[in-house]
């Protein structure tokens, strides 16, 4: 069973041997050239792949559309090639690449604001608690009525311009980052209570220096429900008040029943959201290796 | 004969925890002094208030009744205490170094050059220098608990608070940490004040044992270790004074007297 250092090629005769009498103890990755069923295990190798799987999966669904659309009349649903060519269609006429910026600025502006707000305040609850009991009734309330219903006062007071789609999500994204922030913060004041104290570190310095950071893994918890949110705020913001936009084109493009354009445009909403998950776990993976062991 | 300094004294503290209409008296009327210099161990089943007394000593629990006095060294300066925790409690996003500079960050009078300096200095005096960029998820327990008291020896403490700082560790890295720990205080001289429940731990380590009963917690005995320093040089457990001592520890905090062994008939 042990292989003989330097020696892969030569032993190969053995390995192969043994490795038929006791291949029910062995994982299948530690020994790939040692069998006769080569072919076997490159397949369950690559089956094993979670890129491959992945692929795999979307590529199936694909066809699965694509067999039903075949079926069914375009104006209920194209075929992904049909969708694929609104898509391109929209880009080249110009209407595609406006409404993407539109879209996008807003978002980011509004994601920005709601996060850096949402810290703020969820930091503040977390770490005085006088302020915490008196505003957190305010935040529960806040936090459990849907967004959407606030669209006709915001609209009155705002105006329907950008700024009211901004502050539109910006209110539906602060709520998570308000209460994971504050979660975290609690949670670390418990943990490192006596180690600042020990050490004499002040109110402000125990938050800048201990509770903010250690708070990290909450904070992305956060970032990830409000990023998820700030596209639902983006595309309802312009379903309700926009000339311009993603949000804006699904509306048209649904009225007008240019179904392949609309589905173009419903997919392309569905990559950012993927590429903001990518994003998160980028920053995760790369900033924050401790995680996993704390 | 000479007067001792004194580093620390307890007053009759009493400290009564309520939870739940449940009343428990941790500790009862302790009064203590420990002396500058002296490595005074605190030791008793787990409930008799040890590490409450420590937590009141730190500064980290208030006492309902009584107090605690730490009195300044004899040029005038306050004593400076430091704390090693039970559960290490390292930050895990700083380095070795950065835990253990963590301490010094709030003097803004030591320079940000001298804090690493003396970071440095403090990790070589556990051996654990050459880990100075580790992330500390990357070390063993006992490791941490080495970077523990690293951080805690950088602050240069006059007296040094320890909880039961090698109770989660097995017996072999546990051993290895009591005799550095030794060799550290030798070297010293710092008053350290030590909560263990492990007798043996506390005869090697102490040059006094302050023993703790429960229900309520009180002061029960204190005894010297009168044993040779250097003790990691020889076997301690097997010294005849050693044996008394740890069966005087043990008659003491359990409150009963053991029987002679029986005799063996002889044929």
């Amino acid at each position: 069973m042990t292989a003989i250092p330097g020696s892969t090629g030569g032993s190969s005769a053995t390995t192969e041997m043994t490795s038929r009498h006791h291949s029910h103890l062995m994982p299948i990755e530690d020994d790939p050239e040692a069998s006769g069923h080569q072919n076997d295990r490159f397949l369950i190798r690559v089956i094993r792949n979670p890129g491959v799987v992945g692929v795999l999966s979307i590529a199936g669904v694909m066809a699965i559309w694509w067999i039903i659309s075949v079926f069914l009349n375009p104006i209920i649903l194209p075929s992904p090639v049909a969708s694929a060519q609104g898509l391109y269609q929209i880009a080249i006429h110009g209407v595609l690449g406006p409404a993407i910026v539109v879209s996008l600025r807003e978002m980011y502006i509004g994601l920005a604001l709601g996060v850096a707000a949402g810290m703020l305040i969820g930091t503040t609850l977390g770490a005085f608690t006088k302020v915490d009991r008196v505003m957190m009734p305010y935040v529960n309330v806040l936090n459990s009525i849907p967004g959407v219903i606030l669209i006709p006062s915001l609209v009155i007071w705002f105006g329907l311009g950008s700024e009211t789609r901004i502050i539109f999500i910006v209110l539906i994204t602060i709520w998570p980052m308000v209460i994971n922030t504050r979660a975290g913060i609690l949670n670390s004041a418990t943990r490192y209570r006596d180690l600042s104290k020990v050490f004499g570190y002040s109110r402000i310095a125990t938050i800048r220096k201990v509770l903010i950071p250690a708070s990290t893994p909450y904070l992305l918890a956060g970032l990830r429900i409000s990023m998820g949110l700030a596209i639902v705020g983006m595309i309802i913001g312009e379903f309700e008040v926009s000339y311009s936009g993603l949000g804006y084109l699904l509306i048209s493009f649904g009225e007008s029943l240019q179904t392949g354009r609309l589905i173009g445009v419903v997919f392309l909403a569905a990559m950012i959201g993927l590429l903001q998950v990518g994003i998160v776990r980028i920053v995760e993976a790369r900033l924050l290796p401790w995680i996993k062991h704390s | 004969m000479e007067t001792r300094e004194i580093a620390v004294a307890a007053h009759d503290v009493t400290k009564i925890f309520h939870s739940n209409e449940v009343t428990v008296t941790a500790l009862q009327n302790v009064s203590i002094d420990v002396h500058a210099g002296e490595f005074v161990s605190l030791v008793g089943p787990s409930g008799c208030g040890k590490t409450t007394l420590l937590r009141i000593i730190g500064g980290l629990t208030n006492p309902t009744r009584g107090s605690v006095e730490t009195l300044p060294l004899a040029n005038g300066r306050a004593r400076k205490m430091s704390f090693v925790f039970q559960d290490v409690n390292l930050l895990p996003w700083r380095s070795v170094l950065r835990n253990v500079e963590f301490g010094l960050e709030p003097n803004t009078s030591i320079s940000k050059s001298d804090r690493k300096e003396r970071s440095m200095a403090a990790l070589k005096k556990v051996d654990l220098d050459s880990f100075a960029s580790s992330p500390p998820f990357t070390l063993s327990g006992g490791m941490q608990q080495r970077v523990g008291l690293a951080r805690a020896l950088a602050v240069e403490p006059d007296v040094l608070l320890m909880d039961e700082p090698f109770g989660a560790l097995d017996n072999f890295t546990r051993e290895g940490l009591q005799e550095q720990l030794a060799q550290l205080w030798e070297d010293m001289g710092t008053t350290i004040i030590f909560v263990t429940h492990d007798i043996d731990e506390a005869i090697f380590l102490s040059t006094e044992v302050v023993l703790l009963r429960s229900n309520p917690g009180r002061l029960v005995d204190l005894l010297p270790v009168d044993l040779p320093p250097k003790r990691w040089t020889y076997d301690v457990r097997s010294e005849p004074a050693a044996v008394t001592l740890h069966r005087n520890i043990r008659t003491s905090l359990s409150g009963r007297n053991y029987d002679a062994p029986p005799t063996v008939p002889t044929t």
